[in-house]
């Protein structure tokens, strides 16, 4: 991610009320599971595992067991669902019990923990890619390798407008309202973009998928 | 439709989707599975576009297997599942108030047990106490001792005088009419007297264990005394 993404997701407040556009989603799908709709903490955990399982590699080293906590903290993250008043964004307290379930499990382990926290931002965006990467399986690094070129092949295969529309909002993590602004074209052209983008590279996709499921 | 929703699944993604829409894609996510796979893949291209580590891997799965039959706690009931909630509200009342009722008759019983046996070790104690206070009421009639000793004393005296069985024969055949069975049987039962009040003695008082000590040396005592 670049700096100029970084400073985007830290910055960014469009809703005016301190909370960015992703964060009234999230306590959107959090009311949700709040009501008892499971399925909308699937959505949330489908969308936070990769930064949580990238912040957990960061206490415990081992790949297996790396998995096995962020997906501990998930659980006891769907328990402690109710009495999440949304006073911090979904992913701070995400964070938050991730962090405090790795130390555990060092702890249970008889191992030291980290003397410094991981600072919440780094940990969000700067996953260290390297770490992660060693703790993989080479099943695994091949299955993501061949999966980042033929999603950037199909990046670079995607009419002007609508890679541009994709880049600035994956890569760069701007807005629909600040790509508006870059592409000079309404909103609802820069969600229509992004949605059509995704469905080309999703088509492109779906052969290596379906071998590897 | 399809590409419709679609569209507000990837507005979704992107958190740029009012509650409404929220309310549709949720709707449809819970009438088709596609759609939740659709949300993967979307979630997916931007994991590998941001070059996130492991992004091939789901562990969305796993949780969601885990949390099955799993309630939340204080969950608020959802108009369309109040019913099951309901139900399943009820079950854990039932399984509650079972395990209190369990917890209290548990209790129950050990107080119970508790009291039963506390009972019958103080009449037990008062039973050898009371054939104690027979004995040295009876006995020292028949072996001439001084009733103002302690029990102890008694007991002392009763272990000592080992041919009680000689004094009880001896008193038998003073009642010739009493047959020879009756009479061992009086034997047996003296003989557990002495024994139960000398085995309280010695659980109660250090000098308790003299007694015993001193039935081996009365019958070697005896034998010499005997022999002379």
């Amino acid at each position: 991610m670049t700096n100029l993404a970084m400073a985007a997701m830290k910055q960014r407040d469009t809703a005016g009320n301190g909370m960015t556009d992703q964060q009234i989603s999230d306590r959107q799908l959090v009311a949700r599971v709040q009501k008892g709709d499971r399925r909308a903490f699937d959505l949330l955990v489908v969308k936070y595992q990769h930064r949580i399982l990238a912040l957990v590699g960061r206490f415990v080293s081992d790949f297996a067991e790396a998995q096995d906590v962020t997906q501990e903290a998930f659980i006891k993250a769907y328990r402690a669902l109710p009495s999440f008043r949304g006073d911090s964004a979904f992913y701070t307290w995400m964070y938050r019990i991730a962090v405090n379930t790795a130390k555990n499990h060092l702890i249970s382990r008889g191992r030291k923990t980290p003397t410094n926290d991981i600072d919440l931002d780094d940990a969000a965006y700067f996953a260290d890619e390297s770490h992660m990467r060693d703790m993989d399986t080479p099943d695994g690094l091949l299955q993501r390798d061949q999966l980042r070129d033929v999603v950037f092949a199909a990046i670079d295969a995607l009419p002007e407008e609508l890679r541009i529309a994709v880049t600035l909002r994956e890569i760069d993590g701007l807005t629909y309202e600040e790509i508006a602004d870059v592409m000079e074209c309404p909103i609802g052209t820069v969600r229509s973009r992004i949605f059509r983008a995704r469905e080309a590279i999703e088509k492109k996709m779906q052969p290596l998928l379906s071998a590897t499921a | 439709m399809n590409d419709k929703m679609n569209e507000s699944l990837s507005a979704l993604v992107d958190g740029e989707t009012d509650e409404l829409e929220v309310r549709r894609v949720m709707n449809q996510i819970d009438q088709t599975s596609e759609m939740l796979q659709t949300w993967r893949r979307y979630q997916l291209i931007g994991s590998v576009l941001r070059n996130e580590p492991a992004s091939t891997i789901d562990l969305s799965r796993g949780i969601m297997q885990a949390l099955d039959g799993e309630p939340m706690d204080d969950v608020v009931t959802p108009v369309s599942t109040a019913s099951n909630l309901e139900v399943s509200a009820s079950a854990l009342d039932v399984k509650s108030s079972r395990w209190s009722w369990l917890a209290s008759g548990a209790v129950a019983a050990s107080v119970t047990l508790a009291v039963l046996v506390g009972v019958r070790a103080t009449s037990e104690l008062q039973n050898s106490a009371l054939n104690g206070q027979a004995l040295s009421a009876v006995m020292p009639t028949v072996l001439g001792l001084d009733t103002t000793g302690s029990s102890d004393a008694i007991a002392e005296a009763l272990v000592s005088v080992e041919p009680i069985s000689d004094i009880a024969i001896a008193a038998t055949e003073r009642q010739p009419q009493a047959d020879s069975e009756t009479l061992r049987e009086a034997q047996n039962v003296l003989k557990e007297y002495v024994l139960q009040h000398t085995e309280h003695a010695s659980l109660n008082t250090a000098s308790g264990m003299m007694p015993y000590a001193r039935v081996a040396n009365f019958e070697q005592d005896a034998a010499k005394a005997k022999g002379k």
